[in-house]
């Protein structure tokens, strides 16, 4: 099979016709050899429906064999340039085929994007049966990165192997017991999303105890009915979980297909906690103008960052201490 | 502005310069430059003065604005001279200087200005493009400024229009291209299509007409120009998330 990835044949250039109609001459090239074809546009932001129109639509002009469609398969774009090489194709009247979940992933995730995972189960027959079904990864209606319960399972029951920064040990011996799982989530998250600041596991640490003292049971009332109540390790709300589902337009990729209940699991509750810690991350560097600090993030999850109330210098100062406690300087 | 007079800027009712306007004074100098006019400043506030410190503004007074690839920004706006051709350099910064927004709004406009550019190289003829970004509040600002042939003389190479506003209207529309080769007409159409799905609103200008478009009203108005603008200037703002 031939490849053209984009990234390395248009460096400097993947916007203009000129970069496009190299492109479409490429694919030409090969579809008349009637060579199986891989257009890979993993790590690129287009952006250009001239690229687009000239490179893949204006196919439709071309001479091209019988059956052109079964040699080529364009990989890996984002969803807003799939969108965009949907609209110019429709309006060229040509089909380009795309090729399903091939998105590629961080390697610790079981699915591809655009898949969710289904953890293998017995299930009775018609017959009356039992058959085992094996696990299986799924396509998403949205076509996004979603996490489900059994995936952040199966994902951190390889965290044992992996190297991993450790959060630093606390003289209170229960507070230690999750260090694996904050690890092995910050670790996730931070390579997922790389932020030019990485994130310390001892930042949520701090936080756990500043929020529960790592009581897993937690769960605060909230006065606010619109935002229900906080539950679990990090004292995640009704409402962030409902904004976490694919449905919910609050994050534009990496959702979480869970119950509330399951909330209450270390586990889930660790992994999405920090996942929208990076989403409260965008949201800090929204209201102030520059990235903000994980300590500014911290403040900003916990909906103090611009308040001077006595109650939250309080909370502030308490922070600053667990923090220090860990060995972060603030 | 011919060889060896002055231009008078005077900034008498003038509180304040945003980046279209750093643009704008930028092309000009560009213009004034190859004609050998020098500027005169008058009834400059004292607070307009600091804006003598901005990069852009220095070079008004200063020497020709040439650096390539050269980025000149506050807080909330960059200012970019592309010099030569396409670039996408303006681009990168853009989505690293604007990252807090999201990742929609980030990638459709990058998609404006792509187009945006992509036109101005491919048409006007220029040599230099002028780029801006700017954020206040919940509107991102964006535009393009060129000093070439400008969308009626080109657009007149194939079509037949009564004056330089319907022009500038027809160069919108779907399936419209001057290009003999690598025919297309999609791009523009698009990018004002997301500028509406944003509820923004835009105006272009190109030598003695214009147009200013409200999507969110949906009005148009169609503008004749006092003077014979050399080139196109396109101007745009676009709603984007919390601010």
């Amino acid at each position: 099979m031939k490849k053209i990835i984009i990234k390395d044949l248009f460096p400097h250039d993947w916007v203009t016709r000129e970069a496009g109609e190299k492109l479409r001459l490429m694919i030409i090239n090969a579809l008349v050899e009637k060579k199986k074809l891989e257009v890979d546009f993993s790590g690129m932001r287009i952006a250009s429906v001239s690229f687009f129109d000239e490179g893949l639509a204006k196919l439709k002009l071309e001479k091209l064999p019988l059956g052109w469609q079964e040699y080529l398969t364009v990989c890996n774009l984002n969803e807003w340039d799939k969108e965009v090489l949907q609209i110019v194709s429709k309006q060229r009247g040509i089909e380009i085929p795309l090729e399903k979940g091939a998105i590629k992933s961080h390697p610790w995730r079981l699915c591809p994007a655009g898949q969710h995972y289904v953890q293998g189960h017995d299930k009775k027959t018609k017959k009356g049966k039992i058959g085992h079904w094996k696990s299986f990864c799924r396509d998403n209606p949205s076509g996004k990165e979603v996490y489900t319960t059994d995936e952040i399972h199966e994902m951190a029951s390889k965290f044992m192997g992996r190297e991993l920064i450790y959060p630093q040990l606390s003289q209170n011996k229960e507070w230690n017991i999750y260090d694996i799982l904050l690890a092995g989530w910050t670790q996730f998250w931070n390579e997922t999303f790389t932020p030019s600041e990485k994130l310390s596991p001892n930042y949520i640490k701090a936080l756990i105890i500043s929020e529960t003292r790592f009581k897993i049971n937690a769960s605060t009332e909230n006065k606010k009915k619109k935002t229900g109540n906080a539950q679990g390790l990090v004292q995640l709300t009704e409402e962030t979980v409902g904004l976490l589902d694919p449905t919910n337009k609050e994050l534009s990729d990496h959702h979480f297909s869970i119950s509330q209940k399951d909330i209450f699991d270390p586990n889930i509750n660790i992994c999405v906690a920090i996942r929208w810690l990076f989403r409260k991350r965008e949201i800090a560097q929204s209201r102030l103008r520059r990235i903000p600090t994980w300590y500014e993030v911290l403040l900003e999850y916990k909906g103090i960052l611009k308040d001077d109330s006595p109650k939250a210098i309080r909370i502030k100062t308490d922070l600053i201490q667990f923090l220090e406690d860990q060995g972060e300087k603030i | 502005m011919s060889q060896g007079k002055t231009l008078i800027l005077n900034w008498e009712k003038t509180l304040k310069i945003e980046s279209s306007g750093f643009s704008i004074l930028s092309v000009l100098t560009d213009m004034l430059n190859e004609t050998q006019t020098r500027i005169s400043h008058h009834n400059l506030s004292p607070s307009l003065a600091k804006e003598f410190h901005h990069p852009i503004f220095k070079s008004l007074s200063l020497e020709r604005l040439t650096s390539k690839d050269h980025f000149q920004e506050t807080p909330t706006s960059i200012n970019m001279c592309i010099d030569g051709g396409f670039s996408p350099v303006f681009n990168i910064r853009f989505a690293e200087k604007f990252s807090f927004l999201s990742d929609k709004n980030i990638f459709h406009s990058q998609l404006i200005l792509n187009e945006l550019l992509q036109n101005a190289t491919d048409h006007s003829g220029s040599e230099r493009y002028y780029l801006y970004a700017e954020i206040k509040h919940d509107q991102l600002y964006l535009g393009v400024l060129d000093s070439g042939i400008g969308i009626p003389s080109k657009m007149s190479q194939k079509y037949n229009q009564p004056n330089d506003e319907t022009y500038i209207e027809h160069s919108f529309k779907e399936g419209v291209s001057t290009r003999r080769l690598r025919t297309g007409g999609y791009g523009l159409y698009h990018t004002f299509g997301i500028v509406k799905n944003y509820e923004g609103n835009l105006v272009v200008l190109s030598h003695n007409g214009g147009i200013r478009r409200y999507f969110a009203q949906r009005k148009v108005v169609r503008l004749k120009l006092k003077n014979t603008l050399k080139g196109t200037w396109c101007f745009l703002n676009i709603k984007v998330g919390e601010s």
